[in-house]
């Protein structure tokens, strides 16, 4: 058992802590205020192999794994939430076709979004649920095309070129597949972006797929393995959040560490009272539960040749980490007081984006029925 | 032991309920975008009596104490947050004139802040002193019959509107802290930009600079030297204020989540009746609001029969931060029934996860408070 990170990993996390203060931190009430990632941004993460880090090299990715990924993913998160969706989302699609995809795909689809311009997105969830088994969107086989009809809801990156991977049932065989659709393409059309409370920058609308012509050959795996690339999907998803969250924790420590040592409270520091000082402590022993379990996640995202086999960690880490997220903020916020509440500070910020976390992708308690499936089967 | 409300309180519950429901809930998000609460709403909310219920009918109050203030305070925040920080600030400064005042200063300030067309600030909190008494830098210094008093104080509710306000200073002479009225927009008296807080909206809250404002000698509050006995029973007070009014944001979310639960189908079955964990999840934010409701309403009982200052103020600072801890419980739960909706605007609880956080921080956080309370406790 080594609990340490390998020079490389180090590298990683040294490469985007820095990347993340020096070019993402002056425009985060930017990409706030007009719910987008910022072009240069793109193009410094994709020239620092940060947009891309658990792809393989042959593909243009950095070839560091899903410890690596979670290790940078946090930095990036730490100084932007809205900015740690985004790169989350483009780790969803790649790691989809990564899994499934042919040497063709992959080819076109992973080089296309490392090397050249794309963003991907992935479209599971619907208006009546996120529930595979409540599909609407239907893709009918016509010749050598399936047609795509459905609606999609809170689809991550649906602005950008580049592209979607989408689940929909079979009209014929009612089997589920995930199909890769360039967005943009005809009949694609989004909503309005929604407006989130928190994690914001990442944009997120709902797709209209209308008569949508996709090749056969853009069908993810076989036939008989859609309802396995949901499941890689639903697991890699969650090793995402679970970074993202980890990298909000990571923030709050820090604002609330270093706010205890500059506030001045009866003429000395507010480090010095019990109370705040153990406020402290709780966070710091917070963080390194949620980051033993996310870094545990990427190791275990490493090792598992089947990745559908991820879904009980996952979405354990998932729940741990963000609900953990949520209970720091609240600490944090009390460290603060009344300046914390005010947008000038930080910790606002964190506070909003916290809650994010445990809603998206299954509540803790809804993801706790799945873990339990799992463990009783 | 009677738990039941008496027909009075009663009825003022039911007022603030229809007024709330009909005038304010259809402009709350509104108001919540604007940050602006419109002028009219506070008229009607005087013509109703809902600025003086526990003030004596002598100076235009209800007289109808501080359970029926707590009740009505409820109503009006489960409708919209900012109406009832307005509400409850503005009675702060009607408490402590009403115990400190002299007759002519009841008579003069009390009537008018009942109306709604003047409205009460109160200002102890510095940019340097969080909540500490002893750090004040506001001053006031004697000159002939007046005082001047110049400095600046931090985080001010309904500092932008007409009315007065309660200013706590420090007599530079005797470095003791005196409580002084001021009307508000008097020379010498002007306002920062107004601070961007992540809920509550509508109820303004500003930094406020004194530059020379001359005060006359009779509108010292209480006697010279003992203004930390104004700023101890406007502490209760404001408590009593927060834990009504967080007691709303708590029921507001619970019954949002529990609509939900009613309204939303997963396979034609509407979640609440689908799933065991929202079932748990209701059961746990009744139990909770139930806990918090019976809390803050002995709070109000508490205020109305015990004179005792040190008692009132530690069952205000233990109810305050107990209803406003669990208040934000009772919405991450309802946050958990909404799941990825609850995060979108479009939904009244994102609205309430904003609010929701201001109750432990503000006038004393959690911790702070709870360290009060002991040192009452202990000290017994």
């Amino acid at each position: 058992m080594e609990f340490k990170l390998s020079k490389e990993q180090e590298l990683i996390q040294k490469t985007a802590k820095e990347y993340a203060e020096k070019a993402i931190e002056p425009l985060v009430n930017q990409i706030e205020d007009e719910n987008r990632v910022p072009d240069e941004v793109i193009e410094g993460l994709r020239e620092l192999g940060l947009l891309c880090l658990p792809v393989e090299e042959k593909y243009g990715g950095a070839g560091a794994g899903f410890e690596g990924f979670v290790v940078g993913l946090e930095q990036l998160a730490r100084v932007s939430g809205g900015v740690g969706i985004f790169v989350s989302v483009v780790m969803l699609g790649t790691s989809t076709i990564a899994v499934h995809g042919t040497e063709e795909q992959k080819e076109k689809y992973l080089t296309g979004t490392c090397k050249g311009s794309w963003i991907p997105s992935v479209a599971m969830t619907e208006p009546d649920g996120a529930d595979p088994r409540m599909l609407k969107t239907t893709a009918k086989k016509d010749g050598d095309h399936f047609i795509l009809n459905g609606t999609k809801r809170f689809i991550t990156n649906t602005n950008f070129a580049g592209p979607m991977v989408v689940f929909a049932k079979d009209a014929d065989t009612g089997r589920i597949n995930g199909y890769i659709v360039d967005k943009f393409c005809e009949g694609y059309s989004i909503s309005e972006p929604w407006d989130k409370l928190g994690s914001k920058g990442a944009f997120l609308s709902d797709v209209y797929l209308k008569d949508v012509k996709v090749p056969v050959s853009n069908m993810l795996g076989t036939p008989d393995e859609g309802f396995q690339t949901l499941k890689v999907t639903m697991a890699m998803g969650k090793i995402g959040l679970s970074a993202i969250y980890l990298g909000n924790i990571l923030a709050a420590y820090d604002e609330a560490f270093n706010y205890s040592k500059d506030r001045i409270y009866l003429g000395k520091p507010i480090s010095q009272f019990e109370s705040v000082r153990n406020s402290i402590v709780d966070i710091a022993m917070k963080y390194e539960a949620a980051k033993l379990m996310t870094y545990r996640i990427g190791y275990l995202a490493d090792n598992t040749a089947n990745k559908a086999k991820l879904v009980k960690d996952s979405a354990m880490t998932k729940i741990f980490v963000t609900e953990t997220a949520v209970d720091v903020s609240r600490i944090a916020m009390n460290v603060f007081g009344s300046y914390g509440l005010m947008k000038d500070y930080k910790m606002s910020r964190i506070y909003r984006d916290a809650i994010v976390g445990p809603q998206i992708e299954g509540t803790a308690n809804l993801l706790k029925t799945v873990v339990a499936t799992d463990m009783y089967k | 032991m009677d738990l039941r409300l008496s027909k009075e309180e009663e009825l003022i519950q039911k007022a603030a309920r229809d007024f709330a429901d009909k005038m304010i809930v259809p402009i709350a998000e509104l108001i919540d975008q604007d940050n602006h609460i419109p002028e009219e709403i506070f008229e009607a909310l005087g013509d109703l009596e809902m600025f003086g219920i526990p003030f004596p009918e002598a100076y235009g109050g209800g007289e109808a104490g501080y359970l029926s203030y707590i009740l009505a305070i409820e109503e009006l925040a489960k409708a919209c947050a900012g109406i009832a920080v307005v509400i409850s600030v503005n009675s702060v400064g009607l408490s402590v004139i009403n115990a400190f005042g002299t007759e002519e200063q009841k008579k003069k300030y009390m009537p008018e802040c009942m109306t709604g067309k003047k409205i009460f600030s109160f200002a102890f909190t510095e940019p340097g002193t969080g909540s500490d008494p002893k750090q004040l830098s506001c001053t006031v210094t004697k000159a002939g019959d007046s005082y001047i008093l110049n400095g600046n104080k931090r985080f001010i509710t309904n500092a932008g509107f007409q009315g007065p306000m309660v200013v706590i200073a420090k007599d530079s002479e005797t470095d003791k802290a005196s409580a002084f009225v001021i009307d508000k927009f008097c020379e010498g008296y002007s306002l920062s930009e107004q601070w961007n807080k992540i809920g509550a909206h509508g109820g303004p809250l500003y930094d406020v600079y004194f530059d020379n404002v001359k005060i006359p000698e009779g509108n010292v509050l209480g006697r010279s030297g003992e203004g930390l006995w104004v700023l101890k029973v406007a502490m209760i007070y404001g408590k009593i204020g927060l834990s009504g009014l967080f007691l709303g944001t708590a029921k507001a979310a619970y019954e949002e989540a529990l609509a939900y639960a009613k309204q939303k189908t997963h396979r034609g079955q509407p979640i609440g009746a689908k799933f065991q964990h929202i079932q748990i999840s209701i059961a746990d934010m009744a139990m909770k609001y139930n806990a918090c409701r019976w809390s803050a309403y002995n709070l109000g009982f508490t205020a109305d029969t015990v004179k005792d200052p040190n008692q009132l103020l530690r069952e205000a600072a233990l109810t305050k931060v107990f209803v406003s801890e669990t208040a934000v419980e009772i919405c991450k739960i309802a946050m958990g029934v909404h799941g990825s909706y609850g995060l979108m605007k479009d939904y009244k609880i994102a609205r309430l996860w904003g609010d929701v956080i201001i109750g432990p921080q503000v006038e004393g956080t959690s911790p702070l408070l709870k360290i009060l309370a002991a040192g009452i406790i202990l000290g017994d």
